[in-house]
């Protein structure tokens, strides 16, 4: 793999971490397999892409940007919590309805399938200037290492247990006092806030938006969540928050050797296919024992 | 002070399966007393102790907590006032949360929870001592998951759970039916011991009429969605388990003890 590949794989794999986390929100922390993030994550690419090409430039437009993509990434997040907590539409319906209503959404917003930011200030110009091909890596891996520590923190706190007690057990939730409906709208706000701003780095990093960006991003976040669970097999909800991050940038460094590595003669659009082939290996490998006895061997 | 004043519950109401689960029951308790409410399935026991929890909102009536009228709050605004144990043991505890954590997010029932950090070594010198009075050697295993735990022993944290703050009323909803005999009376003596230690005013449903003779102050029988017998004091101690199915049939109007033998246990 050239170096330009591996720099590639790795800012990938620390923005798609950050996808990763809002998934675990949704998927482990709330049991609630949430779709709306095929369209938070178009729609906060949306926001930040119209924003910088319509003049905000400067720092402080980029940092703004990234700001209202987490907002509105939020509020499509409390739109399928209101569909579902308020009507009570079952919860892979009603995050598939607001899903569906973001791609046009996101057609409005941007007003033309695609946008390319050709010389805009971007998020990755406010950072202190190395000529290096590491610059990208490492301007997402600041983002990574706040969301990181934020949900860490967020997810270990007195409210945070309350979260959680809301997904995992929600009688118990609401006898000790949590509102379980409160829970929920934060929750997936704040899950899909998260995979928004994602999408609004996205853009800053590839300079452009479209408005298919988001077609399989819960497939993305699921193969970090499972293959980084069933690599780390996290005892602790840092480390559960953690192997997000670990299963997202091995899960972009495999997909970049396998499109590299010639012999196997992958194409680019194989992509989808190597998703799905790795996210059910991750899913198949607890059952195999894989997982065990590949860190059995580490360990040696 | 407890009361519910002329609770009824109607479910389906106004189809032809409606089923009225209480019927005008009224029960006032005073605080400190330890009431074994019993009956048969579909007495209303447990749909008594929802209408305290906030589970179910009566169709009329009025649950009153020290002079304070929640009939309509939801069960999490209640939070502070009731504490419950369930008669599932998955039910009262959280499986994938720790030990320790299951037991902050309990200090916490009712109160508003802010961004502080759930855990700290002072709180979990605290749970460790709470821990230690189950005799389960629970106290060394703070950081393990309540899913590795057995159901008694999981019973026994959500009784603990449950007690943890304080609370105007505390329910037990059968709670040592899903346990074998020898977990099970350990849980009742446990029960027993926090609610006094701790003046717990109880409610407690249950299936085995000898629990019920055995534990608490008052006895109370339901049948119909009505209280149909009452008893406390000396009369109550001179109750046997036959007196209590001779009443059960007598309210029923049957003559046969043959259809109540499971009521014996």
């Amino acid at each position: 793999m050239s170096a330009i590949a591996f720099a590639g794989a790795l800012e990938l794999g620390f923005l798609y971490g950050i996808v990763a986390v809002g998934v675990f929100l949704s998927f482990r922390i709330f049991n609630f397999p949430d779709l709306t993030v095929d369209g938070s994550f178009p729609l906060g690419a949306a926001v930040a892409g119209v924003l910088l090409v319509s003049g905000w430039g400067g720092v402080l437009g980029a940092w703004f940007s990234l700001f209202l993509a987490l907002f509105a990434g939020f509020l499509a997040g409390l739109t399928t919590a209101w569909l579902n907590q308020r009507f009570g539409i079952l919860h892979l319906l009603a995050s598939i309805l607001t899903m569906m209503a973001l791609y046009s959404i996101n057609l409005r917003i941007m007003g033309r399938p695609n946008i390319a930011l050709l010389s805009k200030d971007t998020i990755v110009e406010s950072f202190p200037d190395i000529a290096s091909l590491y610059k990208g890596p490492i301007v997402m891996l600041f983002f990574a290492l706040l969301v990181f520590v934020a949900l860490a923190y967020f997810l270990s706190t007195r409210q945070g247990l309350g979260f959680r007690a809301t997904g995992a057990n929600p009688r118990m939730a609401l006898s000790m006092g949590v509102s379980v409906r409160r829970c929920t709208y934060l929750g997936l706000g704040i899950s899909n806030g998260l995979v928004a701003l994602a999408g609004a780095l996205f853009v800053h990093l590839n300079r452009f938006a479209d408005v298919t960006l988001g077609f399989g991003v819960i497939i993305l976040g699921l193969a970090a969540v499972i293959s980084g669970e069933s690599l780390v097999r996290p005892r602790g909800i840092i480390l559960a928050v953690l192997s997000c991050f670990v299963g997202a940038v091995l899960y972009r460094l495999v997909i970049a050797w396998a499109l590299n590595a010639d012999f196997l003669g992958f194409r680019a659009s194989d992509l989808n296919f190597l998703t799905a082939l790795l996210v059910a290996l991750a899913l198949i490998a607890p059952r195999l024992g894989l997982g065990t006895s590949l860190r059995a061997r580490l360990k040696k | 002070m407890i009361e519910l004043s002329s609770i009824s519950v109607r479910f389906g109401a106004g189809t032809p399966l409606s089923v009225c689960a209480l019927d005008g029951l009224s029960l006032s308790v005073s605080r400190g007393e330890f009431i074994s409410v019993i009956g048969s399935n579909g007495a209303g026991k447990s749909t008594l102790l929802s209408c305290l929890a906030g589970d179910i909102a009566p169709s009329s009536g009025r649950v009153i907590i020290d002079d304070l009228d929640v009939t309509h709050f939801p069960t999490e605004r209640r939070a502070g006032m009731v504490s419950r144990v369930f008669q599932d043991p998955l039910t009262g505890t959280c499986g994938s949360l720790t030990i320790e954590e299951n037991m902050a997010l309990s200090m916490d029932r009712g109160r508003r929870r802010g961004l502080g950090l759930a855990l700290s070594s002072h709180k979990r010198a605290h749970f460790r001592a709470e821990l230690r009075r189950l005799g389960l050697g629970l106290e060394d295993r703070l950081g393990e998951r309540v899913d590795r735990l057995s159901g008694g022993q999981r019973q026994a944290l959500s009784l603990l759970l449950a007690t943890l703050c304080e609370a105007r009323v505390f329910l037990l909803d059968e709670h040592t039916a899903a346990l074998d005999p020898r977990m099970s009376s350990f849980v009742m003596d446990l029960t027993e011991r926090l609610v006094s230690e701790r003046g717990l005013t109880t409610i407690m449903v249950t299936h085995s009429l000898v629990q019920a003779l055995r534990y608490g102050s008052r006895l109370v029988m339901l049948d119909g969605g009505r209280i149909v017998f009452e008893s406390s004091g000396a009369e109550r101690s001179r109750l046997t388990v036959e007196d209590l199915v001779s009443r059960f049939s007598s309210s029923r109007g049957e003559l046969s003890l043959d259809s109540d033998e499971l009521l014996l246990s």
